[in-house]
């Protein structure tokens, strides 16, 4: 498969499962989920970091969405001002951590699948 | 196999976000609180106002549930079931953390939820007996609800309000609508019972009526010896406005009584230190500093304009934000009552129904109805009239409680036990006595429920149509003793039997008035009995100082036809200082010779003053300083000379206006003795300078500092007063202030504070009522706060700026939602039975 078709897979199907995981509230499930996506379709751990790294921050990007329309900023910015940070770091750190999870399981599984294969070989 | 070195460190660098997400998370609080499906972001689903139907279950029938465009609630049911039930629901969307952490203050446990650094606090308060009486107090509900109307209502109204609250924790916690206090906290709530209820009513009680006063005169006395009824005399030496008469002459008994004090020992002074120390609980516990400052007066219709009788409001109280009220209406067909509520307790405390309106301030009589006596202990057993009995033990909260029959042992050295007789402790259901006075309808009726009302004492001010009364209700001890004349119950007594409480002040004996002929009665904090009541009453200690009330007496006095408006204006826009306006013109006179420049620069503001304390004032800046330098400059040496300071300077160095510098406390009696000094002209036996070079010396020092703090010569009061709103936890971030504003402790406005170095009072008028007689629906108020405890909530602190400018919101007055007009609706919540969905 072409990187580029790889990278768009693993994106699109992180994203859903990402926003379904997200939906549950068992956040840290996006490692598996990351893991287990760029493991199947990537072959480039750079590519695979980045397209589970994107879906993680789009997936928590369009589930807030609709709550940042009704004021979820003001939640933060009051949650921030508590904890003495900005509330859009906050919301930056919330999209950070959300990529980041999906993109360190793709980090440890891709690897992990290449010497997987280069075994079998 | 064989990695190869970047595999390696792709897997390395993998584990290692992990590992530090993971910690991040089990460290602080950060990721769960972002987590977007459970954290902060979904509580902005609560800040929606918008027409919906839900599901509760327990609810028998459908409620509807209209918030007014104010953000006040108001609840239509057709049973008290439902409504109670409702009330618990929509009370915990609102101020769910607030209710708990009040609940948790008075269970002595706010420790499990905060940290150990509240242990202490925790501990006095499991000491002092607050958490057993709650549950006792529920308990003898319980016992009696079957032979008892008013504890029979309790019980279908605490029950169906708790179900409410827990319902409402249920959906909450299914939704991750938890209040972002407890997912900062990372704390869960817990269920809600009747229980918790009492164990609110426990520490506003203790907020109200609840003092060490006693321990402290005692060490006054320890070292000053009798000089002690100078500093603190039983009556005050200044003219004083006893709503309930009693103006004859002073009673010598009484008088005798108070000043037969029972000298403590050094080990026993040690102990009252060491109790003292413990009585201060952490600032932002409930009202914890309540200053002796709140307001009510009533009119008749014949001074009023409206031709009815007008009640005005003013409880002072600490602020908080979310703030100590909850503002609603409730309706069903046994109530369609309107006022303001202690969050977690289901009982309107102020307010009106379709017949009366009633409000309430602390008669502060009687020590705060907290004695303390000696009483002698050995192992486990106390002595009493010659014999020794067992100590009653209890284990609560961890800790073990010993009481004797006069109350808990507060502390011990050997044998010799400092043991508290606190009425808030007596087993009583005032809870359900305001109950019951949300559905009467005259008179008669309220004097009758408040026969079973006992702690806090307190003033009720009462009106309907015709009739305008005030009455102190409480249970009052009354003292006697085996050797005739009893110690002073203002101090410690001797506990071994020889002195008693033989019963309480008969109820048609306690302070009341009903349409007295002046057409009106004020009862401001201040002494509500004069010198020639029967009864031992307490001393100047605990009473405010009384100029407050003078004023608003005088106000009242010397008006007529009292407009809704005018009432308004002189609760919250009136900043007249009475004190200032009774003693300032013997400053003038005094110095008026003096060839100071400085001097005569001060005399010329002072002298084209109105006593007012404005903001833009700079006369009133004199003036506060001025008192409380020369207050200092009498008091503090005295003090020092009788060796009471610097012994005991960490629990108490007073200072003027009620403890207005910063880090001092007040003491009316001081006030009042500083008011006598002034006007006669001598300040002993405190000093032995004349006035006139004390005041000479404030007056110098006082001009020195304000032209330090400001060389440009803008010293207006406005740049040493205002109010600050700290929030429930103190967390800054989400505390409102400081706000500049008129005012100062001798104004009705206000509690005490001011001066340098930013002490601006954080108290104040908790409620601003004035209810109109005339017609019910054309009254107004407002508290400085909002009805949501969400900090990123447009409700949290709406009503601050009302507050600050003195402005009055309608009290919307509507008997049924259907007669709701649309135009004052923000929202409506359908509530129907079910499962919660």
């Amino acid at each position: 498969m072409r990187p580029i078709f790889s990278f768009v897979l693993t994106f699109i199907i992180s994203l859903a499962a990402n926003y379904i995981i997200i939906s549950s509230g068992y956040w840290y499930l996006e490692i598996i989920s990351g893991a287990v996506f760029s493991a199947l379709f990537c072959r480039s751990t750079a590519l695979g970091f980045i397209s589970t790294l994107l879906s993680g921050i789009f997936a928590a990007l369009i589930y807030v969405y609709p709550l940042i329309q009704i004021g979820a900023m003001n939640i933060l910015n009051v949650t921030g001002k508590i904890a003495g940070i900005n509330g859009s770091i906050l919301f930056a750190i919330m999209l950070l951590i959300s990529g980041l999870l999906p993109a360190s399981g793709a980090l440890i599984a891709i690897p992990l699948k290449i010497q997987f294969y280069k075994k079998q070989k | 196999m064989k990695f190869k070195k970047k595999d390696v460190i792709s897997v390395v660098l993998g584990a290692l976000m992990i590992l530090l997400i993971l910690t991040i998370g089990s460290v602080t609080p950060l990721v769960s609180l972002l987590n977007p499906e459970s954290g902060v972001v979904q509580n902005s689903k609560n800040l929606i106002y918008k027409n919906q139907t839900i599901k509760i279950p327990g609810l028998y029938d459908q409620v509807t549930v209209i918030q007014d465009k104010n953000g006040i609630y108001h609840i239509y049911a057709s049973n008290d079931h439902d409504l109670f039930l409702a009330l618990g629901y929509i009370q915990a969307k609102n101020r769910l953390f607030q209710m708990e952490v009040f609940a948790l203050t008075g269970l002595g446990n706010l420790s499990s939820w905060l940290g150990s650094s509240f242990n202490l606090y925790d501990r006095f308060w499991t000491l002092t007996g607050g958490p057993l009486t709650a549950e006792n107090d529920w308990q003898s509900v319980l016992l009696n609800a079957s032979v008892n109307s008013i504890d029979a209502q309790t019980v279908v109204a605490l029950e169906a309000y708790s179900q409410g609250i827990n319902d409402y924790i249920a959906y909450a916690k299914a939704n991750n609508l938890l209040p972002i206090t407890f997912k900062l906290l990372s704390v869960q709530p817990f269920n809600w019972t009747p229980l918790d209820s009492f164990a609110v009513q426990e520490v506003m009680a203790s907020s109200l009526e609840f003092g060490d006063d006693a321990l402290l005169f005692s060490m006054l006395y320890n070292k000053l010896g009798n000089s002690v009824y100078q500093l603190i005399p039983t009556f005050s030496p200044v003219p004083q406005y006893y709503y309930a008469g009693y103006n004859g002459e002073l009673n010598q008994y009484v008088l005798k009584v108070s000043e037969n004090t029972y000298p403590v020992n050094q080990t026993v002074a040690g102990l009252a230190y060491q109790v003292a120390k413990m009585w201060d609980p952490p600032s932002w516990v409930v009202n914890a500093h309540v200053p002796e400052n709140s307001n009510e007066w009533v009119v008749s219709g014949n001074r009023s304009a409206t031709g009815k009788p007008i009640l005005v409001g003013g409880p002072v109280l600490s602020f908080s934000l979310p703030a100590i009220w909850f503002q609603v209406q409730l309706v069903d067909p046994n109530y369609d009552v309107y006022g303001v509520m202690l969050p977690g307790a289901p009982a309107i405390i102020i307010g009106f129904n379709n017949h009366i309106a009633w409000t309430l301030t602390d008669t502060e009589a009687i020590s705060w109805g907290t004695f303390f006596w000696m009483q002698e202990v050995k192992g486990n057993n106390y002595y009493w009239k010659g014999s020794w009995y067992p100590v009653k033990s209890y284990h609560i909260n961890g800790i073990r409680v010993n009481w004797t029959n006069l109350g808990p042992i507060m502390a011990q050295n050997g044998s010799a036990a400092l043991v508290m007789t606190w009425m808030g402790n007596k087993i009583s259901n005032d809870l359900g006595v305001l109950l019951r006075i949300m559905n009467i309808s005259n008179w008669e009726q309220f004097r009758t429920a408040l026969e079973s009302w006992y702690v806090p004492y307190q003033n009720f001010a009462f009106a309907d149509n015709n009739t305008i009364a005030d009455i102190s209700a409480g249970y009052y001890p009354v003292f006697n003793s085996t050797n005739g004349l009893p110690y002073n119950p203002s101090a410690i007594m001797p506990g071994n039997g020889v002195e008693y409480i033989s019963g309480s002040i008969p109820y048609n004996m306690i302070a009341q008035i009903v349409n007295p002929a002046s057409g009106f009665i004020v009862s401001s904090n201040q002494r509500q009995v004069g010198p020639s009541y029967p009864y031992w009453y307490g001393n100047t200690m605990s009473f405010s100082a009384g100029f407050r009330a003078m004023m608003e007496f005088n106000y009242l006095n010397t008006h007529d036809n009292y407009t809704i408006n005018d009432m308004e204006e002189l609760q919250s826009k009136n900043y007249t200082d009475y004190e200032a306006a009774t003693t300032v013109p013997y400053i003038i006179r005094y110095l008026s010779n003096s060839s100071n420049s400085t001097v005569q620069e001060a005399l010329s503001y002072l002298k084209n003053w109105n006593y007012n304390m404005n903001e833009n004032s700079k006369a009133a800046t004199i003036w506060f300083f001025t008192y409380e330098l020369l207050f200092n400059e009498t008091f503090i040496p005295y003090l020092y000379s009788h060796g009471f300071l610097p012994d005991y300077k960490d629990l108490f160095y007073p200072s003027g206006l009620g403890g207005s510098w910063p880090d001092t406390q007040g003491l009316p009696s001081l006030d009042e003795d500083m008011a006598y000094m002034i006007e006669k002209g001598n300040a002993s036996p405190f000093s032995n300078e004349t006035m006139s070079y004390l005041l000479q010396e404030a007056v110098v020092r006082t001009m020195d500092y304000v032209q330090e703090e400001y060389p440009n010569g803008n010293f207006t009061w406005g740049h040493f007063y205002g109010f600050y709103f700290p929030s429930l936890l103190g967390i800054s971030a989400i505390s409102v202030g400081p706000l500049s504003r008129g005012g100062d402790y001798n104004t009705p406005n206000d509690a005490s504070g001011g001066g340098p170095e930013s002490n601006w009072p954080s108290g104040g008028q908790s409620w601003i009522m004035v209810v109109n007689l005339k017609n019910i629906s054309d009254s107004f108020g407002v508290y400085p706060g909002g009805q949501s405890e969400d900090p990123a909530s447009p409700l949290y602190a709406n009503y601050i700026d009302y507050w600050m400018n003195g402005t009055y919101l309608p009290l919307y007055y509507i008997n049924s939602s259907g007669a709701f007009p649309r135009s004052l609706i923000m929202d409506t919540i359908i509530m129907l039975p079910g499962d919660g969905s």
